[in-house]
């Protein structure tokens, strides 16, 4: 089955970068959207719902932000072990190494250009969920003790 | 309240300012001083009116000895007439002797001048018949019981001493004794107090004795008494005539014995003082009396000698102590108003500074929130306008595809110029974190990241070794960069970039200036205050990009760790912009902060 990616951003703009992006890498990720991080929550908890390879989370975001929906993630017994990385304009290294300190997978700024954010999600995907890449289907415990960064 | 540097030497200045007990040293001494001064000009003083006192008293008594003595003089040229004649003077010779004398004129306060004769009671008659002769009238009195009779035979001027003619000293004890004393020791004697018959106002008065002999010229060579040359004194003619009153500020009281002589201690004296200042009482032995002396001085002796040099001594020193309290209190309030227009300006100026301060800060924050929410929807423009680009390219026209691409340029130079504001409003926000930067490393990791711009200019970069610099690493990193890509960015398309990095000895203790060096375009001079200001570019887009921020960031960063940065150009050569550094400071600090320190390596 083709890989699921959950994207949780409130900017239409955000979204549809997101979705061109996974449409020009052309792996067939599925793209899953939620506004905020109550829904989020509310989908990720959902029984009849697939859970998501990897959550793509903005930080900025109304009702619940990604570093709270992070934290809810991580406490979760069921979620815990997902793949997070959190996704925001910020570049700047406190920032970073704020969503690390949280428990984070990794931090993507996102990029200026439309082509610049093709590029990030192909990387993406390339680590978390290509072959090879650390894929939800194989997460085990080793996600646990996963160093933030790139390998 | 810490002690601050500022508050220690406010409270150095409140001290010198405030009176305290060394002002009040100075005055007390001072007022010591002037009461001193005073004192002893006073002492001075009273020591020399004591002296004049004392001079005046002894004038007063060489006076009354020296007339007494001119007096006596006279007395014995009576005697010596006589015994120059060899035999009774006549009344004749008498009056002319005394006229030649001029007794009034030459010797004021002698009331006349006399002969006495020794009569026996037995030779009466015959005296009187022989006196008779001239003087019908001439009889001796008053009656008495002695047998040797001293009947005053001439007085003249006689018009005076009427009641004296015939006048028998031996009537009475205290004339006899006197007489009895000049026959006996052949000197010239006084009476003791008595009241001429002749004066009217009976005021006390003396005789004056002086004897002489029949055939010898004293007792010593046997010679019997012959009589005596006299004289009467009222005391008071006496007085005046040789106490002149001018001049004179001491007041005179004679006695003899019990009995006022003369008295000047008198309400009635127009000088009189009845409370000296001085008082002596002198004894003087004259012709066989004891004569008291009582001097006081008077009234007019207080004004005479009395001296303003206390006073003014006094006056003047009080007046210096009290301008010297007046200057203290001067000194003090001035200083007491300089420390509170300090402090109006103080706080005037920490007003200011704060409301400076909030401006600053509103400004930096807008500048924040401006660029940091312009970020978003500007990402936005720029991703489609290249999406656009990249899927709609074909299906436009030329028209088309020139504006995409003056859309796609504009987003993307607005989006630099947001970063860039972004990072110059954090620059000031950011909360710095000191400490020592490895200024090699940074290079390094600096030209790592600007190694694409360093391929494409085609740049040789020349480093030496740099100093450990004191600071926030990631603000001097961002300093080295904005300096490194400008250097590379302005090159001179005619030759070959060279960039040359080092460090230079700087002024100062603990300071070190980095050298950036380019060979490229050069800044003008005329530019020099416009290649650190905001949002400043001296070329076009289409020569060379950049915000007009990158210089501008570096200047604050570097002002911000109390650095100082400048440039030095060329135009047509190159541009050599040197930051000046701190570097770590030495001691403790490094102990705690442990790093690698290169050792200094001369270029």
């Amino acid at each position: 089955m083709s890989p699921l990616l959950m994207l949780v951003e409130d900017g239409p703009g955000d979204v549809e970068l997101v979705r061109v992006a996974l449409r020009r890498t052309g792996r067939g990720t599925r793209l899953l959207v939620a506004r905020d991080g109550v829904e989020a929550l509310e989908r990720l908890r959902a029984d009849d719902e697939q859970l998501p390879d990897l959550l793509l989370v903005d930080v900025n975001l109304p009702r619940m932000g990604g570093h709270e929906l992070l934290a809810e993630v991580r406490r979760d017994p069921l979620l815990a072990r997902l793949p997070l990385v959190l996704f925001s304009t910020s570049s700047l290294e406190e920032d970073v190494l704020e969503a690390r300190r949280l428990g984070a997978d990794d931090y993507v700024t996102k990029p200026d250009g439309g082509r610049a954010l093709v590029q990030a999600v192909a990387e993406l995907e390339r680590v978390w969920l290509g072959p090879g890449g650390r894929a939800f289907s194989d997460r085990g415990p080793a996600a646990a003790g996963r160093a933030p960064g790139r390998p | 309240m810490p002690e601050t540097p500022s508050l220690l030497s406010r409270r150095r200045l409140e001290r010198a300012g405030s009176l305290h007990w060394l002002h009040a040293v100075v005055v007390g001494l001072s007022v010591l001083l002037t009461l001193g001064a005073w004192h002893v000009s006073r002492e001075q003083v009273e020591e020399r009116k004591r002296r004049q006192f004392e001079r005046e008293c002894e004038q007063v008594l060489g006076m009354v000895r020296e007339r007494m003595q001119k007096y006596e003089d006279a007395l014995w040229g009576g005697v010596a007439l006589i015994d120059t004649l060899g035999r009774d003077v006549r009344h004749g010779e008498w009056l002319r002797f005394t006229e030649t004398l001029d007794i009034e004129t030459k010797y004021p306060g002698i009331n006349g001048l006399g002969v006495i004769f020794r009569v026996e009671r037995g030779e009466l008659d015959a005296f009187l018949d022989g006196q008779r002769v001239g003087r019908p009238g001439f009889r001796v009195h008053p009656e008495h019981g002695e047998h040797t009779l001293y009947p005053i035979t001439f007085i003249e001027p006689v018009a005076d001493n009427q009641q004296a003619v015939g006048l028998d000293m031996a009537h009475e004890e205290n004339r006899h004794a006197a007489v009895r004393a000049a026959r006996d020791t052949g000197r010239a004697t006084i009476t003791g107090p008595i009241v001429l018959v002749q004066d009217e106002a009976r005021s006390p008065g003396f005789l004056f004795f002086v004897p002489f002999y029949g055939d010898a010229l004293d007792p010593t060579e046997g010679g019997a008494l012959r009589g005596v040359v006299y004289a009467p004194f009222v005391v008071r003619k006496l007085m005046e005539g040789v106490l002149h009153k001018e001049n004179r500020h001491v007041g005179v009281r004679i006695t003899d014995g019990d009995e006022v002589l003369y008295d000047e201690h008198l309400s009635e004296e127009p000088d009189h003082d009845p409370e000296p200042l001085h008082r002596t009482r002198q004894r003087l032995e004259l012709y066989g009396r004891s004569w008291e002396f009582d001097l006081r001085s008077t009234r007019s002796f207080r004004s005479a000698q009395g001296s303003a040099q206390p006073l003014t001594i006094l006056l003047s020193g009080l007046t210096i102590d009290a301008l010297l309290l007046w200057i203290f209190l001067g000194l003090s309030r001035a200083n007491r108003r300089a420390l509170q227009y300090a402090d109006d300006a103080n706080r005037e100026l920490t007003e200011k500074a704060a409301d400076l301060e909030r401006s600053n800060e509103d400004l930096a924050r807008f500048a924040y929130v401006a660029s940091h929410d312009l970020q978003e929807p500007l990402r936005m423009v720029g991703s489609f306008a290249e999406l656009l680009d990249e899927e709609y390219r074909a299906r436009l026209d030329e028209q088309g595809r020139r504006w995409l691409a003056f859309l796609v340029d504009g987003a993307h130079r607005m989006q630099a110029l947001v970063r860039d504001l972004l990072t110059y409003s954090r620059v000031g926000r950011h909360e710095y974190s000191f400490g020592p930067v490895d200024a090699d490393r940074l290079l390094h990791g600096v030209l790592g990241d600007l190694a694409g711009a360093v391929e494409e200019a085609g740049a040789v970069l020349r480093c030496e070794p740099l100093p450990t610099l004191w600071g926030d690493e990631a603000q001097l990193r961002l300093v080295l960069q904005n300096l490194v890509s400008n250097a590379l960015k302005f090159r001179d398309p005619g030759r070959r970039a060279v960039v040359q990095v080092r460090a230079v000895p700087a002024q100062g203790e603990g300071r070190v200036m980095l050298e950036v060096e380019d060979s490229g375009i050069g800044i003008e001079q005329r530019y020099a205050d416009r290649v650190f200001a905001i949002f400043q570019r001296l070329h076009t887009h289409d020569a060379y990009r950049g915000t007009g921020l990158g210089l501008a960031i570096a200047k604050k960063i570097v002002e911000d760790h109390g650095g100082s940065i400048s440039f030095r150009s060329e135009p047509g050569r190159g541009t050599t912009f040197r930051v000046e550094l701190r570097t770590p400071p030495r001691g403790p600090s490094l102990a705690r902060t442990r790093h690698r320190r290169p050792a200094r390596r001369s270029a």
